[in-house]
């Protein structure tokens, strides 16, 4: 597959170049993170993250590509890798991660959140993650979901939208009165 | 934008950065001066994250599930695959021997691994001529059409599925209706009648007839540029094994019942067999016969 195809392909939200493009350049990435101290389960987590880093990328509607795709998902990989490793240097130098003191008010509104997505009917969860994740346009989601149109597409995230939101102050506001 | 700031709509176009750099001072503004809106728009953003979240994770489920190495891709393994191979069949000839009801035996240890799909039977006829040049050439040549649609067709199943990269050639058996054996070269081509023919390369076809009547056991001859095998050698396989080395000529093997024979090709008269003890010699040819 050539690289406009695959750029094409996932443009649509096609997520088999994704994994077309994860096999093809495995060896390559997870071999260089090795070669720069990290094992390989590091090296392939760090992988997946510069993967979708450039799904993330490609979907978003500015995106133009001007080396060869590789050469691409190679400087994330490079860049997130460096990240990772001065991440791992500030933790060895015994520094209190205060970035990770999080409030427990934050923490318990997440797990709601997260209870709530989970609750959440499958083409509802879809929805939402397509339109805010993968920032599909609205003909993109009802093509991937099989609905009559974009405007359809739009009228069911909104009532995704307002059945989630629904749900989640309804339980958060319990809990507030738990507390 | 509305002045409704509690709309989901204008949280969310804040949140993503949609609005217009005085919409965003006016908003921020408000949310300045009112904690519930600020409350909101907490509330909001852990929502949005959390859903980039999910999916994100999910992609990485995704990308989990598919099985990948770190060892030679598949490509690489193909061209490993080839020369190793090509290396095996140039320093050893393998003999393939079917039994008398004529249905074709095959067992591992006599099995040839070349690049190639399938079984090429060859059907000789007769057992004074080694390989019907047309057969062997036709075989040879579908072998290779046919390989290559496979490949292709297993490509894409590949990139269909989300299998393994690496594969491994399969073992093929050549197999030889008449028992008589098939000779490689060293490029791993079944020889054509140039090369049977040639003076240099007499015995490059060597065919084999075994006669079981025979009160001569375990006796073996050459003859005519053909080796006469004298014994039951229809109740187990053989394996006629040759050797180019690079300096000296060419050496000559049977293998029989887990035993080594050293073949004399100037061996004009009926000789008995002798067993190989040479303990690195053999050792040598088990390598190649594995």
């Amino acid at each position: 597959m050539k690289d406009s195809e695959i750029i094409e392909r996932i443009k649509r939200g096609d997520e088999s170049a994704l994994d077309f493009l994860y096999k093809k350049n495995y060896r390559m990435m997870v071999k260089m993170i090795m070669k720069n101290n990290g094992s390989e389960e590091e090296a392939k987590d760090v992988y997946q993250e510069a993967l979708i880093v450039v799904w993330q990328k490609v979907l978003s509607e500015d995106f133009t590509l001007t080396s060869k795709l590789s050469t691409f998902l190679y400087s994330i990989c490079q860049n997130l890798w460096r990240k990772e490793l001065e991440r791992k240097s500030r933790l060895s130098n015994e520094e209190s991660d205060e970035s990770e003191i999080f409030d427990i008010d934050k923490k318990e509104r997440i797990e709601i959140i997260n209870q709530c997505i989970s609750d959440l009917g499958e083409t509802c969860r879809k929805i939402l993650t397509y339109y805010y994740f993968d920032k599909l346009s609205m003909n993109d989601i009802a093509e991937k979901l099989g609905f009559a149109n974009a405007d359809t597409a739009k009228t069911k995230k909104y009532k995704c939208k307002k059945e989630l939101d629904k749900k989640i102050k309804s339980l958060y506001t319990a809990s507030d009165f738990l507390d | 934008m509305d002045k409704n700031f509690y709309n989901p709509e204008n949280i969310e176009a804040y949140l993503e950065n949609k609005l217009s750099a005085s919409q965003q001072a006016y908003f921020e503004g408000e949310i300045a001066k009112d904690p519930l809106l600020q409350n909101e728009l907490h509330l909001q953003r852990d929502i949005i994250d959390s859903l980039k979240e999910y999916r994100k994770t999910q992609l990485k489920n995704r990308l989990n599930g598919i099985e990948v190495s770190t060892a030679p891709s598949y490509i690489g393994m193909k061209i490993a695959a080839s020369v190793m191979v090509s290396g095996l069949i140039g320093l050893g000839v393998y003999s393939y021997f079917n039994n008398s009801d004529g249905t074709v035996k095959s067992e591992e240890n006599q099995s040839v691994v070349i690049n190639a799909p399938e079984n090429i039977i060859n059907e000789s006829s007769g057992t004074k001529n080694e390989i019907n040049k047309e057969n062997t050439t036709t075989n040879t040549q579908t072998v290779i059409e046919h390989e290559t649609s496979r490949r292709i067709n297993n490509y894409s199943e590949r990139t269909q599925n989300t299998e393994t990269v690496t594969e491994i050639v399969s073992p093929v058996i050549i197999e030889n209706m008449e028992g008589d054996p098939v000779i490689k070269d060293d490029n791993g081509n079944i020889p054509d009648g140039k090369i049977a023919q040639n003076t240099e390369n007499k015995t490059a076809g060597i065919s084999v007839e075994i006669n079981r009547k025979s009160d001569k056991k375990f006796h073996y001859q050459y003859f005519d540029n053909k080796l006469f095998l004298y014994g039951d050698f229809n109740a187990k396989t053989y394996e006629i094994i040759e050797l180019h080395p690079s300096i000296g000529g060419k050496q000559v093997y049977l293998f029989y019942d887990n035993n080594y024979y050293n073949l004399d090709a100037n061996q004009l008269e009926a000789t008995e067999l002798h067993k190989i003890t040479d303990k690195k010699l053999i050792e040598d040819l088990n390598k190649l016969n594995k």
